[in-house]
């Protein structure tokens, strides 16, 4: 593999010009991406290569980032302001094994179209009339490299195939899917295909149900929006005080199935690294176990619950989820759950982003998905939103069932079928 | 100018090599980008520069584009590009010409920023009112140079600003041209206003009329006539040339597109393929005369003319967007839009707008307004919605302000191109129109 150059010269040049706390970060990236759209076809070949640098004394810190080679003066380099720089110092993590489809090439060119036209050819045949609208596939790899003054020098990484669908229904409808895996050869075009022509379905033939309230089977998809909202406060900035405001003295957040779990090297993840975005290695971190908070009446288990990413070498690290997911473990299918379900609703779909009012204490989530008898999917359902407060959410989860499934968002966030109670339905707006 | 260095009669010789076909388009984009960023004392690292430089190719041939984009600026990055999109290069591709740029000679203006920030605390200040504020201030340069087989434009660059405004009631953000006393004195009303009406209650769901002031009237008309009048946005649901003539808004509503016009440092001759940028009439009273078309859609169709090609990012094909707005003064003072609106609301300013390409369907989030009472703004209301289809929208307009007012309209994120659209309007003036929390 041809990876970054050594940025160790930089880090010693930076130490030289009196900065003591620096940072140097090296990526190199190679990706295809494949677009169809307007009955046209886009084939995008990228080489990325660029550096960034966080330095910084008593007097502040600054970052810095670029293409080319970094500046070798110090006074190139932006004024020192604000605070002095918190660097990690270096650990030693646990055995890394690099998955053996990092070394996989990209799919060719017609590879990728053939793939995009099969699931069009699918969709087609599981919903005559529906079409794909735009499709976008973008397959990457790259490798990073960082160095700090305090001993880190790591290299990771990664390979990543994102793919968008945009479809059309017999009536009209839009629905959009998006996926991610390691590689884009694990893409299946059925299975996506079926995907949506069951969310058009439901959008196009469903109607508001006349009940509001019943137990409510969450689909994958739907509880991984829920998740992604919940993200602030799962491991964004602490000055919300994280998920304390739902929890007892005792740090009991709810449920005892609420088990939240950030890993960011778990096996098969599309993220899975040994090292994060500052170097630090990476673990499974629980940020509420079994309806605990960590340490009861602390705000926070540190000052990143889980680790730190960079969104690309232009974005200082910060903190965020690699894979985040209700981590709770089970042993039920969905079938079992869907069976325990008398008279209720199964949500297939959020049909768009989960709304969270931490302040007012109230979500919603518009979604898709089907009326529950007597452990049967019966009539569809759409133009509706799931609501209610945080609170009952937390107090609500019954159970979970084996389908843990990822979505692309800020990072990857995961959740199986999950089982709740509590909730009520509104009038999607 | 930063691109001095650039052989570009032979970058020109190796795009032709490329030409196989009459209807071949080959081009090279030459991109310099600068972005520095103050985030105030408590943001780590306050501090924050981005400066970087790159290339792409590109070859449209039949229906396919092929675009491949480099992190360089130098001949062997400028080959490797050519030979990528070229796919099966036949003959030789000849000598990698010389590309030669500049390093960043002058210091990023972080002191310029952070001044701007202490300017808007200390104008908040005198206002007498303090709240939680976490201000960044970014500054944006931008170079381009644009090479064909046969054409080379003169370089571009475009400099503004941006600010974005971080409170516990919510985000507010806009584009300024300049840093000057004026501009800190309109961020800090704007924000006062917001901290002032920050628990309003929501007006009622139903029916109003409405008068949204130049800022909130320029996000409208971004979203529901710039949008709607892009070439691939018509394109979606059919012949883009059939929406020519189309009655969109009222007799006295024109409204064009005019990057030649753009405030400041902002200002186009040549889009972002290298094509002349006109004063282009997207509304004429109230008629579709000429939609937003890039290079590839005014080949598709003869209809339209192209110029309105823009590209946020060099990996990015260009597509067709707006860059200044203009909308034409109409008749009406804004005292007399406010009297004939009486009982209604008076929008200074909406967050974002919304448009789906399906349906029509049209919102636009407000965070604030003000009840008219007396033909004046008084009570404020809190955050709510209007929501309509683009016609009944642009239907119900029936007053248009004659002072118009430049007011950046905010960054645009469609299809994940990050571009600044800026607009000069004057106020509008709505009927009834549905309001939702």
């Amino acid at each position: 593999m041809s990876g970054p150059p050594s940025p160790s010269p930089l880090l010693a040049a930076l130490a030289r010009g009196g900065l003591r706390a620096a940072e140097v970060y090296l990526k190199t990236g190679r990706s295809r991406h494949v677009a169809l759209a307007d009955a046209s076809e886009l084939v995008t070949a990228t080489e990325e290569a660029g550096w960034a640098v966080r330095a910084g004394d008593r007097g502040g810190s600054f970052f810095a980032c670029g293409t080319g080679s970094p500046p070798e003066a110090e006074t190139e380099w932006p004024p020192l302001a604000g605070a002095s720089l918190d660097l990690p110092a270096a650990e030693s993590g646990e055995p890394w094994q690099e998955p053996r489809e990092l070394d996989a090439p990209l799919l060719a060119e017609r590879e990728s179209l053939a793939l995009l036209a099969a699931i069009d050819r699918e969709l087609a045949a599981e919903l005559p009339g529906a079409r794909l609208v735009a499709a976008d596939l973008d397959e990457g790899a790259s490798e990073s490299r960082l160095v700090n003054s305090r001993g880190i020098d790591v290299a990771w990484r990664l390979r990543l195939a994102a793919l968008r669908l945009e479809a059309r229904g017999p009536g009209g409808r839009t629905r959009v899917l998006g996926v991610a895996e390691t590689e884009a050869r694990r893409l299946s075009a059925r299975g996506l295909a079926r995907q949506l022509a069951d969310s058009l379905s439901v959008a196009e033939s469903g109607r508001p149900p006349a009940e509001r309230r019943g137990a409510m089977l969450l689909a994958p998809p739907v509880g991984a929006r829920l998740l992604e909202g919940l993200l602030p406060r799962l491991v964004g900035e602490p000055a919300g005080g994280g998920l304390l405001p739902w929890a007892d003295r005792q740090g009991r957040l709810g449920s005892e199935v609420w088990t939240v779990v950030d890993d960011g090297r778990l096996p098969g993840g599309v993220l899975a690294a040994a090292w994060d975005g500052v170097g630090a290695p990476t673990r499974r971190r629980e940020l509420v176990a079994e309806g605990q908070l960590p340490r009861a009446g602390a705000a926070r288990p540190g000052p990143s619950p889980a680790g730190h990413r960079r969104a690309s070498w232009r974005d200082p690290p910060r903190p965020g989820a690699s894979h985040l997911f209700l981590g709770r473990e089970s042993r039920l299918s969905p079938a079992c759950l869907i069976a325990r379900v008398e008279r209720g609703f199964y949500w297939i779909e959020a049909a768009g982003a989960a709304r969270f009012d931490f302040e007012g204490d109230r979500f919603s989530l518009p979604v898709l998905g089907f009326a529950l008898e007597g452990g049967r999917a019966r009539s569809p359902l759409s133009g509706v939103a799931i609501s209610g407060t945080i609170a009952a959410l937390f107090a609500g989860l019954v159970a979970v069932a084996r389908d843990l499934r990822f979505f692309p968002a800020d990072g990857m966030i995961g959740s199986p079928t999950l089982l709740i109670e509590g909730l009520e339905i509104v009038e999607a707006t | 100018m930063s691109f001095a260095g650039l052989d570009t009669a032979a970058v020109a010789r190796s795009l032709s090599a490329l030409l196989e076909e009459p209807e071949d388009w080959v081009d090279a984009y030459f991109e310099r980008i600068e972005e520095a960023a103050w985030h105030g004392p408590e943001g780590p690292p306050p501090g924050r520069v981005r400066r970087e430089q790159g290339l792409a190719v590109r070859l449209v041939r039949g229906r396919r584009t092929y675009l491949a984009s480099r992190d360089e600026i130098d001949g062997a990055s400028f080959a490797r590009a050519l030979r990528q999109v070229a796919r099966a290069w036949s003959a030789s591709p000849g000598a990698e010409p010389r590309l030669a740029m500049p390093g960043w000679d002058e210091p990023a203006p972080l002191a310029e920023l952070g001044g701007f920030a202490e300017a808007v605390e200390t104008a908040i200040a005198r206002r007498r009112v303090a709240f939680p504020l976490r201000l960044a201030v970014r500054s944006h340069r931008r170079e381009i140079q644009v090479v064909g087989p046969r054409l080379v434009p003169a370089p571009e660059g475009e400099r503004f600003f941006s600010l974005e405004a971080e409170m516990p009631w919510g985000r507010w953000g806009t584009l300024l041209p300049t840093l000057d006393t004026a501009a800190a004195e309109r961020v800090a009303g704007a924000l006062v206003a917001r901290f002032r009406a920050r628990q309003a209650l929501p007006p009622r769901p139903g029916r109003e009329q409405v008068v949204l002031f130049p800022a909130a009237a320029a996000v409208l008309l971004h979203e529901a006539i710039a949008h709607a009048l892009e070439a691939d946005v018509l394109g979606a649901s059919g012949n883009p040339g059939r929406a020519l003539g189309v009655k969109l808004g009222p007799s006295d509503l024109s409204v064009l597109d005019d990057p030649g016009s753009a405030p400041g440092e902002t200002r186009r001759t040549t889009d972002d393929e290298g094509l002349a940028v006109c004063r282009r009439w997207l509304l004429r009273a109230g008629a579709v005369e000429q939609p937003l078309a890039d290079m590839a859609w005014a080949r598709a169709s003869a209809d339209l003319v192209p110029g309105a090609g823009r590209r946020g990012r060099r990996d990015l094909p260009p597509g067709p967007r707006s860059t200044h707005l203009e909308v034409l003064t109409g008749s009406r003072a804004e005292s007399e839009l406010l009297a004939g609106a009486e009982g209604g609301l008076a929008v200074p300013e909406a967050d974002w707008g919304r448009l789906d390409p399906g349906t029509g369907r049209f919102e636009l989030s407000v965070p604030y307004a003000r009840r008219i009472r007396g033909g004046e703004p008084s009570e404020a209301v809190g955050r709510f919605r209007l929501s309509s289809t683009v016609a009944d929208l642009l239907g119900a307009i029936y007053g248009v302000g004659n002072r118009s007012e430049p007011a950046g309209a905010g960054w645009c994120a469609k299809g994940g191109q990050r571009l600044a659209v800026w607009a000069t309007t004057p106020a509008l003036a709505l009927g009834a129109v549905e309001i939702r929390p």
